[in-house]
């Protein structure tokens, strides 16, 4: 490599890790602070502790919302992780182009209105139809967020799906059952199971939606929001810590299985 | 005769409207009835708690016309589209840098970025709170080290600690649809352009941008939606003067003074807005974009 | 009793407005080598398609062995299919996928291991069976598609364009060595293909196919040196193409007023006084004589205007009557001390020129 190349990727380096920076600056400072002694979280920092992490599961309310958020993620990945998986086979097997289009396109929307609104639209249309306010209509919000990014994963990945394998499949004798058995699910498996874990992520973090809908019941998102509102407590940065670790895990793995498969 | 061939070249065999069903059913049920229904709502009136079912266009009108929600409308606007003036050239670049500079970490820089937006959307704006707040992590770092005598005010609860948390969280969002749209840039046709003899502004205005022109919209579209639509930002770290659209529709359905129609109606007026500056600005890229 | 292999009766297919094939009847016999060659679009992948059972005709019947199998499921039929580019399961070692058809019959598991050692013996690929389809070049994969689709024991075997994604000198070495194998089995192979080299190469007989219907049915050297159509004459080898009416007919042959003068051709059937018509003569058919001679019943004069040397031959196009090129080829030997410019006279045989009606 001559000194043009590495200058001239200098520039470049040099923007792609201040970008970078902006982006992880406030988790870094979260982490951080979940492990000092200062309760003003402003530098210079005076000693380490574990002392947040106590306080905040010891929170009488630590359990209700872990129980719910690990209850909405669950729901949300075995629903709308395998409906979104079989939205996005069916359609990219579906034989009109433009179709096939506009249903992904219409399929992405609830990514792109504003949460707050589909959060106020589910909340009135609940009331209407009579549903308490609870884990149920917060379940539904979770779903609904989930499916376009399942479905946008697992349409990408089908694209790049041989479909010939499965005529060759059923030439060779396989029934339609018998192809997808063999072919279809051992390969696509993995991708699944990414998506659902992807949709699990995206349940853990939600809010609004979940606000605006789960009524007196807490997620951990919900009780962050409160523990925030009463003004700075850095057992938020332990509670948002022990989140992120749980996030990343789930990230990763939706990635790894992702990548493993294409 | 487009059609037929599609039907020839068809990869797939098959598969029925089966595998659709349930995800189809389910955003009928619970996203296309209940906007629907709120669509319907912003059309009604209020009369102390009681909806009256109308078919009146007040609520829209009020919004209008009522200097305050129109102010806070077009400050939502300005917050949208200052928002996204800052993350579509950024994540432009990056997405730039990522195809073309750093080729095979690409993938890599990506995975960092979308993990980013997967780390807690409360957490990350309660950080920029810690980070801007009067006695936070920066004015603490700068007042230690001399640089400044008083905490500078203006880093939080303003239009600029509204931006600055919200670049944050839109940045992968857009950084994703760009890259993806240069994956299909090939090489080839930017070492074609320099070959006939365009230099960098050229090269940018007349192949780079009109060939990822859906993935600029698609990063647009979500920068200023998400931006202009959210509602946990502003209520965090903006303060009563950044006052947006989100926490007045949030107001009409919570606490006390609610008004479901008026919310509703606030809610479709952003929704719209949205749709129309998303097609005007779509037009004018284009235009600028033209040989 | 002897049915044939396979018969194809009245058979049409419409895509919406679009006819992809229409009033198909050929016939394949049993252990014959049938080659279905058309340029992109002319219905020959719709047709195996159909033969498959992938595809439903609109209209019409495919017999296998005499059995009627329009509508049978293609798990149930019994051919097999090799596909344009292997279509192997990418999550199952080659032993695996040459295995599957037979794991699907319930065949015993010894049984099955023979018959995979069997062919890939066969496809000369005994080494390779544990590998992953990943692993593979073009070329073995192409080999463990077909060991795949002989293992299942079709009474028809099927190829879609199997060749075409390889090189050039794999792809001859594979045509031999497929005709190879159809011989030594004996088994009936139908393959597409669009390139006509190939064809003639492998087949026992060849449909040519143009916009939906078949040209001609014949064998390799049939439609090399009798096509029925200016369409076969010019799609398949390189030809030229005398175009003009006919002006005289007798008991002796045709006299042709045409574009480069008078001619002389044999007789044709149902040929009419004035029909447009067009002589067909390979380049390598063409004589070439120094010297500008007279013009006669299979001679014309003309002059050289371009010298294309290509190693094992050369070609010379020569103009004809101020403006119509004929291509003429020949050995470079013959060719000695002919330059551009140079007076030629060309000459065929008699059996040497095809006429054809234009259509």
């Amino acid at each position: 490599m001559g000194d043009e190349m590495v200058k001239s990727r200098l520039l470049p380096g040099l923007f792609v890790a201040l970008v970078l920076f902006y982006l992880y600056a406030p988790i870094i400072v979260i982490v951080f602070f979940s492990f000092t002694t200062s309760p003003r979280l402003s530098l210079p920092v005076e000693g380490l502790t574990l002392a947040w992490y106590a306080r905040a599961f010891s929170d009488p309310l630590i359990p209700m919302a872990l129980q719910n958020s690990a209850i909405l993620a669950l729901l949300s990945a075995v629903g709308g992780g395998v409906a979104g998986a079989a939205f996005a086979y069916g359609l990219v097997t579906l034989r009109n182009r433009r179709w096939r289009d506009a249903l992904l396109s219409a399929s992405m929307l609830p990514a792109i209105v504003p949460l707050l609104v589909i959060g106020i639209a589910l909340a009135v249309f609940f009331r209407t139809i009579g549903l308490p306010q609870g884990l149920t209509g917060a379940a539904v919000g979770h779903v609904l967020v989930s499916l376009p990014f399942v479905i946008l994963t697992m349409n990408s990945r089908l694209e790049s799906f041989d479909f010939t394998i499965l005529e060759a499949a059923r030439d060779l004798g396989a029934s339609r059952f018998q192809a997808f058995r063999d072919i279809t699910l051992p390969l696509i498996r993995p991708s699944v199971v990414g998506a659902a874990l992807l949709a699990a992520a995206l349940s853990l973090d939600e809010f609004v939606i979940t606000w605006f809908n789960i009524g007196s019941q807490q997620t951990v998102p919900t009780l962050v929001w409160g523990l925030m509102r009463r003004g700075i407590d850095p057992s938020v940065n332990a509670i948002a810590t022990f989140l992120l670790v749980l996030l990343t895990c789930l990230v990763i793995g939706s990635n790894l299985l992702n990548k493993r498969n294409s | 005769m487009s059609n037929s061939s599609n039907a020839m070249t068809d990869r797939a065999p098959g598969g029925g409207i089966a595998p659709l069903l349930p995800a189809g059913l389910f955003y009928f049920l619970f996203f296309g009835v209940p906007m629907l229904s709120l669509l319907v709502i912003s059309l009604w009136r209020a009369q102390g708690f009681v909806l009256i079912p109308d078919f009146t266009f007040a609520n829209y009108q009020k919004v209008i016309e009522s200097d305050l929600y129109r102010g806070v409308l077009l400050r939502t606007i300005g917050v949208g589209l200052g928002a996204a003036a800052i993350v579509v050239p950024v994540a432009f670049t990056l997405a730039y840098i990522m195809r073309f500079v750093f080729e095979r970490r690409g993938q890599l820089i990506l995975q960092l970025v979308m993990l980013s937006l997967f780390s807690g959307y409360l957490v990350r704006i309660y950080a920029w709170r810690t980070i801007l707040g009067k006695q936070g992590l920066l004015n603490s770092a700068l007042q230690w080290l001399g640089l400044i005598e008083e905490p500078l005010e203006f880093l939080i609860y303003s239009q600029f600690s509204v931006v600055v948390t919200l670049v944050g969280l839109l940045l992968p969002m857009a950084v994703l649809p760009l890259y993806s749209a240069m994956l299909n840039v090939p090489r080839d046709h930017i070492e074609a352009a320099r070959d006939l003899g365009a230099n960098r502004f050229h090269l940018l205005r007349t192949i780079l941008v009109p060939m990822v022109m859906p993935g600029v919209r698609t990063a647009f579209a979500f920068a200023f939606l998400l931006a202009a639509g959210d509602y946990v930002t502003p209520t965090l770290v903006g303060g009563t003067q950044s006052v947006m659209i989100g926490n007045m529709i949030a107001d009409q359905f919570r606490g006390t003074g609610t008004n479901w129609p008026l919310g509703a109606a606030m809610a479709f007026i952003v929704v719209g807005v949205s749709l129309l500056l998303y097609v005007a600005i779509t037009q004018v890229v284009r235009w600028v974009t033209r040989w | 009793m002897t049915s044939h292999a396979v018969e194809v009766v009245g058979l049409s297919k419409r895509f919406g407005s679009m006819t992809a094939l229409e009033q198909i009847d050929f016939k394949i016999a049993d252990g014959e080598f049938v080659s279905l060659l058309g340029a992109s679009g002319c219905g020959k992948s719709t047709l195996l398609r159909i033969i498959s059972g992938f595809d439903r005709p609109s209209r019409g019947q495919v017999l296998i062995y005499g059995e009627d199998l329009t509508n049978r499921l293609p798990e149930r039929r019994p051919t097999n299919m090799v596909f344009q580019r292997g279509a192997l399961f990418p999550h199952m070692s080659v032993r695996e996928n040459v295995g599957y058809g037979l794991r699907l019959r319930g065949v015993q598991r010894a049984q099955i291991n023979a018959r995979v050692d069997e062919m890939l013996a066969l496809v000369r690929l005994e080494a390779l069976g544990d590998r992953d389809p990943a692993q593979l070049s073009g070329g073995q994969a192409q080999r463990v598609a077909l060991a795949r689709a002989l293992a299942a024991e079709p009474r028809v075997l099927l190829l879609d364009e199997p060749l075409s994604a390889l090189d050039l000198k794999l792809r001859q070495q594979m045509q031999l060595e497929l005709r190879a194998i159809q011989k030594r089995l004996g088994a009936t192979f139908v393959f597409v293909t669009h390139d006509q080299t190939e064809a003639l190469v492998m087949s026992d007989r060849i449909a040519i196919m143009n916009a939906g219907r078949i040209e001609q049915y014949g064998t390799p050297r049939d439609i090399y040196r009798r096509p029925s159509s200016i369409f076969v004459s010019d799609f398949v080898g390189a030809t030229n193409l005398l175009r003009g009416h006919v002006s005289g007919l007798s008991a002796d042959g045709v006299t042709l007023d045409t574009e480069v003068g008078t001619l002389h051709a044999a007789i044709g059937p149902g040929l009419q006084l004035g029909q447009r018509v067009a002589l067909s003569i390979r380049p390598e058919a063409i004589r070439v004589g120094r010297g500008a001679g007279a013009s006669a019943d299979r001679q014309i004069a003309g002059a050289i205007a371009e010298i294309v040397y290509q190693g094992n031959s050369i070609r010379l196009r020569v103009v004809v009557a101020g403006s119509v090129s004929v291509w003429v080829e020949c050995r470079d030997e013959e060719a000695d001390g002919l330059g551009i410019g140079n007076d030629v006279t060309l000459s065929w045989a008699a059996g040497a020129a095809n006429l054809l009606r234009e259509s």
